[in-house]
């Protein structure tokens, strides 16, 4: 293990997220991770502070990485796409701008510094990477007997920059649902749009997209989809009753949490919408 | 001369200039989710702009049904960044008053609104201000009180927002990033040559 202690930035829709929290935390406990939540954390302005105003947008990013580093750490990780591209452009922008002193002069009124030498990645990395393949096999102490799952990465993970995965083709889950013992289908969609925040605003445009999502996993033969995202998450999941569709949309840490033996309740599943049946009764086939 | 000017203060944004590179072969408008919703795709709008059009451009809906999904960035042969221009067209838009006839303005303002407020977003107080601001949506909307029922039943509906520590320190910083803007420069600038 490279690491074992994280800054933890949950970003604004981890506590109303159907069990994300709870199964992350679950997850990182068995493996002996330690997530440490960022104090006095801001919203990171997602793609709506870009498009009001940049400098706005990139001071709200650089002060929830400011904060990191003043406690010390060298790495973030968020649970969320969308926090996680929002940083790493806010840091981009501002290096190649070579802006930092301006930015430093709005975050001073916060009482903040950036230095901007801080790694942001998103918690699947961890899981997937810094984790060794046969530390985690050695918690997964029930591998569902049979569950095939469609991963769905969702936009705003490999894209723009394609470096932590292919920009359209992501496989970093697959190895983490295999250990988990599901089956990964090939999953054409998996990195389609859900529509993201135009969901609230220009719902019957967005709602095509999640449909062409949820058939091509129901097409591909799964029983679940695992998402990393919680807007993607709740995009896939708040709209099947308008769509006539019922597959259930979990989170990848909620599977690898009942895969380590969680209960139902400790990885929050429950919490979902659209009802996981398919997930439970795989996983109660070993228990 | 209003247009030249616009058209000039666009292509002055930062990497404004890239649209003129564009050659019109539509793969971004042939991977654009939310292509089919928009009066004019990305390769559309960027033809109004090459053709100096930059009214049309400005009143049109594209960039307000932008995702941000970046697939028209990854695939652009002559690696513009679209994504950014969608941003940049939001940004001007605003600044040159022109509303949208989409809902995404509203959201947008409900949105930055509450994160001024409280430095977070309460998911809850955010769709409140969004359909308080935008009765058509809350008319629209039918089953947005069926999902909030099941969202408070899970126990997923936020009832008391969260704060950062000292909102108003949160808000000076804003008001500060905003007048160290280099766009904003640009602006009054433009303004003094344009507007006469
Ligand atoms: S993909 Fe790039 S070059 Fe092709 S039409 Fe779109 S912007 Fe122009
Ligand atoms: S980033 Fe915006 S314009 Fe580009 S493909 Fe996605 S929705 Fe369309």
């Amino acid at each position: 293990m490279k690491e074992s202690r994280y800054a933890f930035y949950p970003g604004c829709s981890l506590k109303t997220a159907a069990g994300y929290k709870e199964s992350i935390q679950f997850v990182a406990r068995r493996l002996g991770i330690e997530l440490v939540e960022l104090p006095d954390w801001n919203c990171c302005g997602a793609t709506v502070a870009f498009s009001i105003n940049e400098m706005e947008a990139l001071a709200m990013a650089a002060r929830v990485m400011a904060i990191a580093e003043s406690e010390g750490f060298d790495q973030l990780v968020t649970p969320c796409n969308a926090c996680y591209s929002t940083l790493r452009k806010a840091q981009k922008i501002i290096e190649e701008e070579g802006i930092t002193q301006q930015i430093n002069q709005a975050l001073q009124e916060d009482g903040k510094s950036y230095s901007g030498k801080i790694k942001v990645r998103h918690i699947i990395e961890v899981f997937a990477r810094d984790i060794e393949k046969e530390e985690l096999t050695s918690v997964i102490t029930h591998p569902f007997p049979e569950l095939p799952v469609a991963p769905y990465y969702g936009c705003q993970l490999t894209r723009p920059w394609g470096d932590l995965d292919h920009p359209e083709n992501p496989t970093i889950m697959d190895g983490i649902l295999e250990a988990s013992g599901c089956e990964v289908v090939d999953f054409t969609a998996k990195t389609y749009c859900c529509g993201a925040a135009q969901m609230v605003a220009n719902k019957e445009a967005c709602l095509p997209l999640v449909k062409a999502i949820l058939t091509d996993a129901k097409r591909k033969g799964a029983k679940a989809i695992s998402t990393i995202c919680p807007l993607c998450q709740f995009n896939l999941d708040s709209v099947q009753e308008d769509l006539g569709e019922s597959i259930p949309v979990v989170y990848f840490t909620q599977l690898m949490g009942l895969a380590m033996g969680g209960s139902p309740k400790e990885v929050g599943i429950g919490k979902v919408i659209t009802p996981a049946d398919a997930v439970l009764q795989a996983a109660k086939g070993v228990r | 001369m209003e247009a030249t000017g616009l058209l000039k203060r666009l292509l002055e944004l930062p990497g404004g200039d890239q649209l003129l590179r564009c050659i019109q072969c539509g793969t971004c408008t042939g991977s654009c989710p939310m292509a089919e919703a928009m009066d004019y795709g990305p390769r559309g709008l960027f033809a109004l702009v090459k053709g100096g059009d930059i009214e049309e451009a400005l009143h049109s809906n594209t960039f307000w049904f932008c995702a941000s999904c970046y697939y028209c960035t990854v695939r652009c042969p002559r690696e513009i960044l679209i994504t950014d221009q969608m941003y940049a067209f939001k940004r001007l838009a605003i600044e040159q008053g022109i509303k949208p006839k989409v809902s995404t303005l509203q959201m947008y303002t409900a949105f930055h609104e509450t994160v001024k407020e409280d430095g977070r977003l309460s998911e809850t107080k955010m769709m409140r201000k969004f359909l308080l601001g935008s009765p058509k949506d809350l008319i629209k909307n039918t089953s947005m009180a069926s999902l909030g029922m099941k969202l408070l039943r899970r126990g997923r509906m936020e009832l008391k927002g969260e704060s950062v520590a000292d909102p108003d320190k949160f808000r000076v910083m804003l008001s500060k990033a905003r007048t160290i803007s280099p766009e904003k420069d640009e602006i009054t600038s433009m303004d003094s040559g344009g507007a006469a």
